[in-house]
């Protein structure tokens, strides 16, 4: 309940903040999602997870800036199958994802809050914030000017099934694999 | 091609086996290196796939979040392959995103990849697409250079060049060898071939070096040597024998070339055409030959010599001396196994005498060798010819059928040789006596035939018959001594008689018996009684079968008289045939034709066994002596019968009487036949004891020599001689010699035809033994027989009285 409090009374400032960042730098966040698209390609996830051809369910905090650009991942294809996505406001609404993107005014104590929830129900975790992966998101990357720094917490992904591809790692800056880089 | 036929057989197997060798090792080696520049490209295609495709792989996800270091080092990764001369990554957007050049390489990875240069001749290229989730993503290019294939390959044919020319260089030694081994006993052989040819040598023989097959070929050559030296062995061997033949052979030989020169002879060609010249000519030869004979043996030479037609032909040569050989000359054509003209063989026999022989046997056939005349062939076919030509006139032919009379008595007393020489004189005046064109001819033993042609009567016949007679009646002196030899003649003329050549023949026969019978030595023209009597004769012959069959025949029996006691000492047995139409019929009639017919065997047999029979059944009553005679009459056929004695005594034996009751009268004449058969045949007779009588005496013509030989017990004086007593004093005398001649060759006399009684008294006076006739008794049947015989007993002296 304080939670919840807490947030519907953060919520106003995260999301002014957001959208004047947001409409500082329009075409990074173009980037972004098109590089979350693109990350998306190299995870498989467990089938008991996410059924054949059943769609990804790529979430965004409602909190999360940007929303309409992200609408243009909306039924986008990858691995064959659909990305829904979709704005969730709960905790509880986590066990629906597949895919959680965290804005980077989200803290990455998130991650750890909901470390359960997220590893069983193999949701891969996407964040900004620096030290998200080694805070228990399994892919931080930041974008730079002309490029992408990508870290991964291989520990994070193995706990929540998801294989990440080869090439990915190899392209990570940082792998965490037992807590430590 | 043509270049190598014409060489040796050494040249041709090495250029052969080089060649191969070579050209196996050019397309091995060619096949070698290309597979080696295939398979170089093909390990550098697919090493540059494999990597391509790793670093395409790997390269995605740098690709992806343009991580340009991670490209560069992936790039970097193919350093390590010196061939890879450069490698470049561009973006969906074919722009460039990585890349990697080798030092040696000229040109970098331009910025678009539309500007890429391939296809370059000395590089092998790759495009990997870099995909990420089954989308493309970016492209890698690879480019490499064949440098390490082409060096390999270099090396790799250096070295297959050496191995080829090393390959080239053992070829050609070993052909070298192989021609030796192939060419040395094919030289061997030739040598051997070549040794035969100038030595003419057949023993020589290839010698075998291996068992392989040369050594096979050098065993068939030999084979082959050997059957040649077999074959021209044999060959020698018969042409020597040929020489010796045709030298040895009574046979003239020539060879003769196609060119028409004769080429052999053998001696007897020499010899046979009298050509002692050491080459003979053809046309020297053809010379010889008699002109009649010359144009037909030209136009055979000529069919031989042109169209090969095998000639044969009898000819005549004319020797020098100007004599005529006949020769048989026949020839044939040589050619050969291909058909070729060799020329002609031939062979020439004399047949000089040949042909002399075939005269003779020509002359044999139409003329009878002994006189010299016609004989039975030539006559029937002369008289065939005239009668045919004689049809056509107003003449007449006359046919005369003569026969020797008693020329095999002539013939049996003075030898063969005195009846040939008689026939022959016979037959020269025979022939004296007709015309030139009148034909004498002799058909057989003692038988003449004339054809007398162009007769106008009978009064010529009769002359030339008369003639005839006159000329024969003379005597002929033959072999010191005169002999007297008449002829019976029987004459039949056309067209009276018959224009049947063989009835012509059958009437003169018929005509010339007429003549025996009346007394030989005349002629008798035919008549148609003769044919007459013959139809008669016939029809006695046809009875006679029935008479013999249905016993027609009765006995009479004349008793025989002892002169001296008038005591009976035997019958004759007499036959009689008792026709159920004709009545009794005298065996005068009948007794002639069953002798010629031969029924006289059956009725002789029949009459012998029923006289025998009857006498023993009277010997047995007593009212016949026991040594009295039953004297029957044995015919000429009877005589020579060869059962004659095995009848007589299985009939003694079943008449139950002995052999000595028996006595059987032969005539005079049927002794004489024969002389010494009838002696043999009465010797076999008078040993079983059976007593024989000659019938008849003094009408046949035994003399004295002979009638000593004869083994006789009885002999009868013939009533002829008796009958003119005591009137003929000669006939006395002769009967009175014969009873005295008979006496002293300790035979008994008995006297026929008895019917007086100064016969009787004379003869009884001439101790003459027994007698017979009618005085004494007339022939009895058998009752009249028995009642004689019991009289004779009861009144012993009344009948002689």
């Amino acid at each position: 309940m304080a939670l919840y409090t807490f947030r519907l009374f953060f919520i106003p400032i995260f999301l002014s903040a957001l959208v004047a960042e947001a409409n500082e730098h329009p075409e990074n966040d173009v980037r972004k999602i098109d590089y979350v698209l693109q990350l998306t390609k190299f995870i498989q996830w467990p089938t008991l997870t996410l059924a054949p051809l059943a769609p990804i369910e790529l979430c965004l905090f409602a909190t999360t800036p940007e929303q309409d650009a992200w609408q243009a991942l909306n039924l986008r294809e990858v691995q064959n199958r659909e990305i829904h996505l979709r704005i969730i406001n709960q905790d509880s609404q986590l066990s629906q994802c597949h895919i959680l993107f965290i804005h980077k005014h989200i803290p990455n104590s998130i991650i750890k809050k909901n470390h359960y929830l997220l590893v069983s129900n193999s949701i891969l975790t996407i964040g900004e914030n620096k030290n998200f992966a080694r805070d228990g998101g399994i892919i931080e990357f930041t974008l730079l000017e002309d490029k992408v720094d990508i870290k991964i917490n291989t520990q994070t992904a193995t706990e929540a099934k998801l294989n990440i591809n080869a090439n990915l790692i190899e392209l990570a800056s940082s792998v965490y694999s037992q807590g430590q880089p | 091609m043509k270049l190598l036929h014409a060489q040796t057989i050494r040249t041709k197997l090495m250029v052969i086996a080089v060649t191969t060798s070579t050209l196996i090792l050019l397309i091995t080696t060619a096949a070698f290196l290309s597979l080696e520049l295939y398979f170089g490209h093909q390990d550098l295609n697919k090493k540059l796939t494999v990597i391509g495709q790793v670093i395409a792989e790997r390269s995605s996800a740098a690709l992806v979040f343009r991580d340009e270091a991670l490209l560069n080092n992936n790039l970097a990764s193919l350093n390590s392959d010196s061939s890879v001369i450069k490698s470049c990554i561009y973006d969906d957007e074919k722009v460039l995103a990585a890349s990697n050049t080798s030092q040696s390489s000229l040109n970098n990875c331009p910025q678009m990849m539309a500007t890429l240069k391939t296809n370059e001749s000395s590089y092998v290229e790759q495009y990997f697409p870099i995909k990420l989730d089954n989308k493309v993503i970016g492209t890698l290019y690879i480019a490499c250079h064949d440098g390490d294939i082409m060096s390999r390959f270099k090396q790799v044919t250096l070295f297959a060049t050496v191995i080829f020319l090393s390959t080239i260089i053992i070829a050609l030694l070993l052909a070298t060898r192989l021609q030796r081994i192939v060419t040395s006993p094919l030289r061997l052989l030739a040598t051997t071939i070549s040794n035969i040819i100038q030595r003419n040598d057949f023993s020589i023989r290839a010698n075998k070096h291996h068992d392989d097959e040369l050594g096979h070929l050098a065993d068939i050559f030999n084979e082959l040597l050997s059957k040649i030296e077999y074959e021209h062995s044999s060959l020698k061997s018969s042409e020597e024998m040929f020489r010796k033949l045709t030298s040895l052979s009574p046979v003239g030989i020539f060879q003769i070339n196609p060119e028409g020169e004769i080429t052999y002879v053998n001696q007897r060609w020499r010899e046979i055409n009298n050509i002692k010249h050491q080459d003979p000519d053809l046309q020297v030869w053809f010379s010889n030959l008699h002109p009649e004979d010359a144009p037909t043996l030209n136009k055979l030479w000529h069919r031989l010599v042109t169209e090969h037609e095998d000639m044969a032909s009898e000819v005549r040569l004319i020797a020098k001396n100007g004599s005529i050989s006949w020769v048989y000359i026949q020839a044939t054509s040589l050619h050969s196994k291909e058909g070729k003209l060799l020329g002609f063989l031939g062979s020439v026999s004399d047949i000089s005498e040949l042909k002399k022989a075939q005269i003779q046997m020509e002359n044999l056939a139409f003329y009878d060798p002994l006189t010299g005349l016609a004989n039975r062939r030539l006559f029937k076919n002369r008289l065939a010819k005239a009668v045919k030509s004689v049809q056509r006139s107003d003449k007449s032919i006359a046919l005369l059928f003569l026969d020797l009379d008693q020329f095999k008595r002539i013939n049996d007393t003075l030898g063969h040789d005195v009846g040939d020489s008689l026939l022959q004189e016979i037959a020269r005046r025979l022939d004296h006596n007709v015309r030139e064109n009148d034909t004498v001819s002799r058909i057989g033993g003692d038988e003449f035939t004339i054809l007398l042609t162009d007769v106008n009567n009978t009064k010529d016949v009769q002359i030339v018959a008369e003639k005839i007679l006159h000329s024969l009646s003379r005597p002929f002196m033959l072999n010191g001594q005169d002999i007297i030899s008449t002829v019976s003649i029987g004459i039949t003329m056309t067209p009276e008689d018959s224009i049947e050549p063989n009835t012509l023949m059958k009437n003169a026969d018929l005509a010339m018996y007429r003549a025996k019978e009346l007394g030989r030595n005349n002629f008798q023209f035919f008549s148609e009684d003769m044919n007459t009597a013959i139809l008669h004769n016939l029809e006695i012959e046809k009875e006679l079968n029935l008479a013999i069959k249905r016993n027609q025949f009765v006995l009479m029996y004349q008793p025989k008289i002892g002169l001296a006691d008038n005591k009976i000492t035997g019958v004759e047995t007499l036959v009689r045939w008792r026709h159920p139409e004709k009545g009794i019929i005298p065996p005068d009639n009948f007794i002639p034709i069953a002798e010629e017919t031969g029924q006289i065997i059956k009725i002789g047999a029949w009459v012998l066994e029923h006289s025998c029979h009857e006498m023993g059944a009277l010997i047995r009553e007593g009212l016949m002596p026991e040594d009295s005679k039953v004297a029957v009459n044995l015919s000429a056929k009877q005589f020579s019968d060869p059962d004659l004695l095995q009848t007589v005594l299985n009939i003694l034996v079943q008449s139950k009487i002995d052999p000595t009751n028996l006595e059987l009268e032969i005539t005079e004449s049927i002794i004489m036949d024969d002389v010494e058969a009838a002696i043999n045949i009465m010797e076999t007779i008078k040993s079983k004891g059976i007593h024989l009588a000659i019938d008849d005496f003094g009408t046949g013509y035994s003399s004295l020599a002979y009638l000593k030989r004869f083994p006789i017990d009885v002999l009868k004086v013939d009533r002829s001689f008796v009958m003119d007593i005591p009137e003929d004093k000669t006939d006395m005398a002769i009967t009175s010699a014969v009873i005295a001649m008979a006496h002293k060759l300790s035979m008994k006399v008995v006297a026929e035809g008895i019917e007086t009684k100064e016969q009787l008294d004379f003869l009884r006076e001439n101790n003459c033994d027994d007698g017979q006739g009618y005085l004494l008794s007339r022939p009895l049947t058998l009752p009249q027989l028995h009642h004689f015989l019991v009289s004779n007993h009861k009144q012993p002296d009344k009948k002689t009285s």
